[in-house]
């Protein structure tokens, strides 16, 4: 267990002694720029927080005006329906009638209309249906490996990745035979730390992969296999004909 | 822990103390406050231009930035973090500009002496010297073959330590993120190391 820390302390000091120090005559320049330098001041402004100096500051200022405005655009246009309402109803004008008038979908918690979004992008995602259907695969290549997301929002412990190989049946080996996405599959236990599915669905080969950091929280562990038993397999036109559709419970998740 | 847990309270009052006087115009104020925080940025402009002389220049104009939109910087507490952007940004902006030849190192690697110092001394401080020289001059070698973010994780993180909340924030990502990218720029050196050898 100590081994780690050491070779940590021994790359660190290998790399002071490699990185160089700034030279006194840097200080002294800057000393004599600074001397000449003025500041520049702040306008007293309502929208001040907008010129922080600090990007992430000026960013999160720039999110909040944006959501306000948003905010206050629903609200006119609340107020401006209901004086509409109270107001002379207009003689309607003649038009075609509506081609369906279905109710809208209720809100059930497996809502098949739930939009489904793409593989989670590098930055924060939000929790709800994701898909992966090798549609960034190189073409050239019956490989294809591009399926990496980890918990990067969250204690970045575990990733899980996708690939697929096309035309390849199942061979023999070791494993439990299990159901993922509805579809036949071998799990292995590699080690304390990595499990592998290998998942027959139609003419290709769909190998998932869990990996966990040592000391990863149990709570960690199972988020993501609930990720891998939420998947379930749609047909559409990309590279392998059909994609995986999966749920993710938490806003952790991103492929950076 | 008690101490301890009081001088950082103390030392982060200072700080604070410091930022503010320092945003108000006083330059005794910004010198006391970058002064021991100056090789940090420029080891960090070094990571990402390779050179003395361009991470030199980076490090000047990013201190003397800092100092010039000290006053717009609202949230003192985000001081560290926004002065690595700064640095960084800078360091990319003078690699992406200029073009110069690649420096000859000849300064010695280690304080006080150097790889000829430790030859002329056939003692046991000596060996252990060239031990250190050959393990940081290997080191070097790799960490100069690693692509611009892995330097700036291993620099900020073992050289500097920084809190990772504090690395995540200077580079715009998540503090997960920054332990996956910090196993992965490990990983990296130590495959370049072994390439090295």
């Amino acid at each position: 267990m100590t081994g780690r820390p050491s070779a940590e302390r021994q790359l660190a000091a290998g790399l002071r002694e490699y990185l160089p120090v700034a030279d006194p005559g840097l200080h002294q320049r800057i000393r004599a720029e600074i001397a000449t330098t003025p500041q520049d001041r702040r306008r007293p402004s309502i929208l001040g927080r907008l010129a922080d100096a600090d990007q992430t500051a000026r960013r999160r200022t720039l999110l909040l005006v944006a959501l306000l405005g948003a905010a206050l655009t629903i609200s006119v246009a609340a107020v401006a329906g209901a004086l509409l309402r109270e107001g002379p109803r207009p003689e309607p004008p003649v038009q075609p009638a509506p081609a369906s008038l279905e109710p809208a979908p209720s809100s059930a918690a497996e809502d098949p209309s739930a939009p489904i979004s793409g593989w989670p992008s590098t930055s924060k995602n939000e929790a709800g249906l994701y898909s992966w259907d090798g549609a960034r695969c190189a073409s050239s290549s019956p490989y294809c490996n591009v399926g990496f997301m980890h918990n990067g929002y969250g204690s970045g412990d575990v990733d899980i990745r996708i690939a697929a190989y096309q035309g390849k049946p199942i061979g023999g080996g070791e494993g439990v035979p299990v159901t993922i996405a509805g579809h036949d599959a071998i799990h292995r236990r590699i080690n304390d730390r990595v499990q592998e599915w290998f998942v027959d669905v139609d003419t290709a080969l769909v190998t998932i992969r869990l990996e966990a950091e040592p000391g990863t929280s149990s709570a960690d562990l199972a988020e993501a296999e609930a990720i891998i038993s939420s998947m379930r397999t749609e047909a559409t036109g990309g590279p392998f004909g059909f994609r995986i559709v999966f749920r993710l419970p938490s806003d952790d998740w991103d492929s950076g | 822990v008690g101490s301890i847990a009081i001088a950082e309270r103390v030392s982060a009052s200072d700080t604070d103390e410091l930022i503010r006087r320092a945003a108000l115009g006083d330059a005794a104020a910004y010198d006391e406050l970058i002064t021991p925080r100056l090789d940090r940025c420029y080891r960090l402009a070094y990571s990402i231009v390779g050179n003395r002389a361009d991470a030199a220049d980076a490090t000047q104009e990013a201190v003397v930035s800092a100092w010039r939109q000290l006053p717009r910087l609202r949230e003192q507490r985000a001081f560290e973090g926004w002065l690595n952007r700064i640095v960084v940004n800078a360091a990319r902006m003078s690699r992406r500009h200029r073009v110069r030849l690649r420096e000859v190192q000849v300064e010695p690697l280690l304080s006080g002496g150097g790889p000829s110092a430790a030859l002329d001394r056939p003692d046991q401080q000596a060996g252990m010297d060239l031990e250190r020289v050959a393990s940081a001059e290997a080191i070097g070698r790799a960490f100069a073959r690693l692509r611009e973010d892995d330097r700036l994780l291993l620099v900020l993180h073992h050289v500097e330590e920084r809190p990772l909340a504090e690395i995540a924030g200077s580079l715009g990502i998540a503090v997960g993120t920054v332990k996956w990218r910090l196993h992965r720029a490990r990983n990296a050196l130590e495959r370049a190391m072994e390439a090295e050898a």
